[in-house]
């Protein structure tokens, strides 16, 4: 388990990250997601010990990161993919891989067979021998991401490991990382991609330098807004606005093109009401619908909030 | 310290120094260019002149001991403004490896070819000469007192000198060739100053030797600095500037 206490780091005058507080646990898909120096590759730099918190600590397996002596322990149970991917370019794929392994220290045996399958899979054992400078961007990636788990760490640490990548890597890259998540690793990244967080994880944890929302993709939809119906009517000149909005369970309304837009309590039990509100008033109603927020909503909210000051 | 983490990383500094067709063959072409400079300098006094002016001859070995100083600010710039470029520090720094294993790699990696390579070429200088002047002397002229002082305390002090000084200076730096002209630059005239004594006093041991403890002091010295700027923590927030 991972514990991020009190995590704040403050780069000369500028903020990186403030006050962090938030646990991941075993075998989860954990999604630091915020815009542009929002303190994404800060927080992932300082869970992994990389550079050292002003204030708080984190703690892997009990262990805090900013016991210098014991880094090397800590990281030989993790694995972290930086944003850059890093390699020796003049050198070969597998001559990367192979220093990496021994850096880790494997036996050359154990590497040859781990770097074999691993290569296999993802589609860079032909090229093996080739320099790292004659990949492609999403080549590179990809073989970072594996050289990241070169060594079967039990925590994955992923930078925006999605980045540059295709539609069909970017799906290898995900699968690879719910089946890490099956095989009882957990799995940490970063990502701005609101797509990506929602797809793969089991929480996100929403930062602008600080901690805005944490929790899993639905429950933060379900938090960050009432639900929205519509109804499509067939002319809606000559609907009073206002005796919608003096409904007691109608939270806001609009009228959009020939559509009333409301949130509502519960469309379950209101719905019937504002029907036959409708009705008797001579509309006629087409089609009622429910709006289904996306994760990229909420997170805008949250942000722009965030922003506002509100949060 | 880890040293099969130390040997790993100089055998992979290597082999991409090795890729980069410059820095090898400035570091074969440099012995061989050195020795036959000084073979051809001191020949001369060698077979003509009295015993007493063949102590002179011992400043023209004195070039060799710039073998170290030369070959590690060329290979300590390329190996750590390579790692800045390929951004493969960071990576690296995920690794179990500590501070002081990272550092020892980047630094034995010069220093161990800067001091093999110059006593390459001082076993190379001896040989030649002896094979050139003992027919017409009777007697081996080489190696003298001053010769063993320079091949093994002279010449490993002014390896050290640049090796850190070089490490120093590339973490400050973006550019391969800028940071090996730099380190040239900070490196060379430094040494010229330590050796005014040395061939001013007519290549006298004592002087030798004092200059060889100067050197130390001031390798020591910037190796607490150099070792500084290849923290952790260092390398990610500030060589990126
Ligand atoms: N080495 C550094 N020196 C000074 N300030 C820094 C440094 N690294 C990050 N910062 C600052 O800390 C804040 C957070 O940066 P960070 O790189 O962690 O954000 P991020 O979420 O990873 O951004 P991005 O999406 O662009 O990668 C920013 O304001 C940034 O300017
Ligand atoms: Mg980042």
């Amino acid at each position: 388990m991972i514990q991020v206490s009190g995590l704040t780091r403050v780069y000369g005058s500028t903020v990186g990250v403030e006050d962090l507080n938030f646990e991941v646990g075993d075998a989860e898909i954990f999604a630091l997601l915020g815009p542009n120096g929002s303190g994404k590759t800060t927080t992932l730099r300082l869970m992994t010990g990389m550079i050292s918190p002003t204030n708080g600590y984190v703690s892997v397996d009990g262990t805090r990161t900013d016991q210098l002596k014991l880094l090397p322990e800590i990281h030989r149970k993790i694995g972290i993919l930086p944003e850059v991917p890093g390699h020796y370019e003049n050198l070969s794929a597998y001559r990367n891989l192979q220093f990496y392994g021994r850096m880790y220290g494997m036996s050359d045996d154990a590497i040859e067979s781990r770097t074999k399958d691993l290569m296999v899979e993802f589609e860079l054992w032909d090229k093996r021998d080739s320099p790292v400078a004659t990949f492609s961007k999403g080549m590179k990636q990809k073989l970072a991401i594996l050289r990241t788990v070169m060594h079967d760490p039990k925590y994955v640490f992923l930078d925006e490991p999605l980045s540059g990548l295709d539609p069909e890597s970017s799906k290898f890259v995900r699968d690879y990382m719910k089946s890490l998540k099956e095989n009882g690793k957990t799995v940490i990244l970063s990502t701005h991609d609101l797509d990506d967080a929602d797809k793969l994880s089991d929480r996100v944890a929403v930062i602008r330098n600080r901690l805005l929302a944490i929790d899993s993709p639905s429950a933060l939809k379900a938090q960050a807004f009432k639900r929205t119906v519509v109804f499509h009517i067939e002319s809606i000149r000559g609907l009073d606005l206002k005796e919608i909005e003096a409904m007691a369970f109608v939270n806001s309304a609009r009228i959009s093109k020939d559509s009333l837009v409301m949130e509502v309590d519960s469309p379950e039990k209101n719905n019937p009401d504002i029907t036959a509100y409708l009705v008797g008033k001579g509309f006629r109603i087409q089609f009622i619908g429910e709006i289904r927020r996306s994760l990229e909503d909420v997170y805008l909210s949250i942000v722009e909030k965030s922003k506002e000051g509100k949060l | 310290m880890n040293f099969s983490l130390v040997r790993e990383m100089m055998r992979k500094d290597f082999q991409e120094v090795r890729r980069n067709g410059y820095v090898f063959y400035s570091l074969l072409l440099l012995p061989i260019l050195l020795v036959a400079v000084s073979v051809i300098d001191s020949l001369a006094i060698a077979l003509s002149t009295s015993g007493q002016s063949r102590a002179l001859l011992s400043t023209f070995s004195t070039i060799m001991v710039f073998i170290p100083a030369i070959v590690t600010s060329l290979i300590g710039s390329t190996s750590v403004i390579l790692e800045k470029n390929n951004h493969s520090l960071e990576p690296l720094l995920a690794t179990p490896i500590t501070d002081s294993e990272l550092f020892a790699g980047k630094a034995l990696a010069p220093l161990s070819v800067g001091i093999l390579l110059s006593w390459v070429a001082f076993t190379l200088y001896i040989v030649v000469m002896d094979a050139l002047t003992y027919g017409h002397l009777g007697y081996l002229l080489f190696p003298t007192d001053l010769t063993l002082v320079q091949m093994f305390f002279l010449a490993p002090v002014t390896g050290m000198l640049g090796t850190f000084l070089t490490l120093l200076v590339s973490s400050k730096m973006k550019d391969v060739r800028a940071a090996q002209q730099v380190s040239a630059l900070v490196v060379l005239p430094l040494l010229l100053l330590l050796f005014l004594p040395i061939v001013a006093s007519g290549a006298d041991l004592i002087i030798n030797f004092v200059a060889g403890v100067g050197f130390l002091v001031a390798a020591l010295i910037i190796f607490f600095v150099s070792v500084k700027a290849f923290r952790r923590e260092t390398i990610l927030i500030s060589w990126g500037k």
